[in-house]
């Protein structure tokens, strides 16, 4: 492994309260070291604070304390070296696919006769298996320096879902870019990271830092192995600590 | 019986769309033609059709269809024009919408047509004043509708955009017109349904061309023949112009209907 690429320190976020209403602590102070070509996912219960926390790495939220350092900047807002991924289908729906993938190239003034070929399909002709991939491709081109993802595969069913997961992490396997990864989903976690974070119910916090070692490259039958089960038990023992807590069950 | 929300076919469709028609023209031709109604007060559909082609073929009528078909595209050009930009800038920048909200919400409830005397003591009886009439009918309607629609852009485009090394300006430029385009071609099409009203209302008074000038000599001569004439020929221009204006936004934004 090489140097830390990017570096959390001490970030929190406590969001006002609505009419009146106490603020809510969404993200307790959080620190955390992503080493470059690290692939890290963040796992915890909804609520947790694990989206805000990407949020703020990507610049689209602020943090109440603390700082987010990139590659030694600071980070003060979005931008192109940090390539997200959404849960929800962010294509734009008003561009084909080409124009889609391109829009970040044309941003940075480069023509726009660079994919001519490619398909000349609207994001809403595609399956959202097909909308997340071009999602990914979308922000791949822009090579950024990180990729945050966001429950991308959240709202696809689970046999895409398995084939999606695949995909990202061929891509993580040839090209090697950091990636942080959010995700509600324990198989998920553990299948695609090389470091599972588990974070507590609100307000959030790191809870664990889990290294998985299993061995690259990946198949989706490495799910049913018995190593593979024995760390999907202790995080689930974690996660439902957690879940157990989010719902107020004692 | 026909159940909610259940769709029927194209033929079915336009069937029922002309079946109305149809009965509308029969009830008036019951209620006129079969003595239950003074001519006087309203002429039968068969003397309306014949005073039309006398009115198209020896009053110059037609020439009367162009300069109203004129003042309404060119108010409403005029109000497209300035309204638009505006409602942009409104929807994108909120201390730009704070600024103009609260004066367009009360302009936009001064009624066009009690600026008629108003426009022409200020503009005369010329085309101008006409024209006026219509833009202000049109504008304050179409920046206020424009900048909501604007304003509720999908925050996750926007956000998508920053992420992808988008600028304030790339994102209005970029995502902002762009995802509106087609709501704004909505926009004008309702706004110009209205423009209609507008610019007969301008034409009843202290004009001497245009359809809303042919109602009013009509009136004179109590040739409700013509004035029903004038009327529908209203609606069928109105109609001819959605039709257009749906095909021209179905053809500009395919991505709507992919």
């Amino acid at each position: 492994m090489t140097g830390t690429i990017l570096q959390i320190d001490n970030v929190s976020r406590v969001f006002p309260g609505v009419r009146g209403g106490a603020p809510v602590r969404a993200l307790e102070p959080t620190s955390l070291q992503v080493a470059q070509n690290d692939f890290i996912t963040i796992l915890g219960p909804s609520g947790c604070g694990k989206s805000t926390l990407l949020r703020i790495v990507a610049g689209l939220d602020r943090p109440s304390s603390g700082h987010v350092m990139l590659n030694g900047r600071e980070i003060k807002g979005p931008g192109a070296d940090r390539g997200m991924v959404f849960q929800s289908y962010t294509l734009f729906p008003w561009l084909t696919i080409a124009e889609n993938i391109a829009y970040g190239l044309r941003e940075k003034g480069m023509p726009k006769a660079r994919l001519r070929g490619f398909e000349n399909h609207y994001p809403k002709q595609l399956s959202g298996g097909m909308q997340q991939r071009t999602a990914i491709a979308r922000a791949l081109a822009n090579d950024p320096e990180i990729l945050l993802l966001d429950e991308p595969f959240g709202a696809l069913d689970n046999q895409t879902r398995g084939l999606m997961q695949e995909l990202l992490l061929g891509i993580w396997e040839r090209e090697r870019k950091t990636v942080l990864f959010v995700t509600h989903d324990i198989e998920e976690a553990i299948f695609l990271a090389s470091r599972v974070i588990v974070m507590s119910a609100r307000p959030g916090r790191i809870k664990a830092d889990i290294p998985v070692d299993l061995p690259h490259p990946r198949h989706y039958t490495m799910k049913t192995t018995p190593e593979f089960s024995s760390l999907k038990a202790q995080l689930t023992e974690e996660i439902r600590a957690e879940a157990l807590q989010a719902e107020g069950v004692h | 019986m026909p159940r909610p929300l259940e769709p029927v076919s194209q033929g079915t469709r336009i069937t029922l769309g002309i079946s109305f028609f149809v009965l509308f023209f029969a009830a008036w031709a019951f209620a006129t033609l079969g003595g239950f109604v003074s001519r006087t007060f309203l002429a039968d559909p068969i003397t309306m059709m014949q005073d039309g082609w006398l009115l198209l073929t020896r009053f110059g009528f037609l020439n009367d269809i162009g300069v109203t078909v004129w003042r309404v595209v060119g108010g409403f050009i005029l109000a497209a024009l300035i309204a638009v930009p505006l409602g942009i800038m409104m929807g994108a920048y909120k201390s730009f919408e704070a600024f103009l909200e609260p004066f367009v919400s009360f302009a936009r409830y001064l009624p066009a047509s009690a600026f008629v005397p108003l426009l022409i003591l200020w503009a005369g009886i010329g085309e101008m004043q006409k024209l006026l009439v219509i833009f202000i009918g049109s504008v304050f309607q179409i920046i206020l509708m424009v900048a909501v629609a604007v304003g509720n852009t999908r925050r996750d485009l926007v956000e998508a955009a920053y992420t992808l090394g988008s600028k304030d300006q790339g994102v209005v430029k970029r995502v902002l017109i762009p995802a509106n385009a087609p709501e704004i071609a909505e926009i004008l099409r309702l706004v110009l349904g209205w423009a209609w009203t507008y610019v007969i209302v301008a034409e009843l008074i202290g004009s001497s061309s245009g359809i809303g000038h042919m109602i009013i000599d009509s009136q004179a001569l109590l040739a409700t023949g013509q004035m029903i004439f004038g009327i529908i020929v209203i609606g069928v221009i109105g109609l001819i112009s959605d039709f257009l204006f749906k095909a021209l936004n179905r053809s500009l934004f395919p991505w709507r209907l992919a």
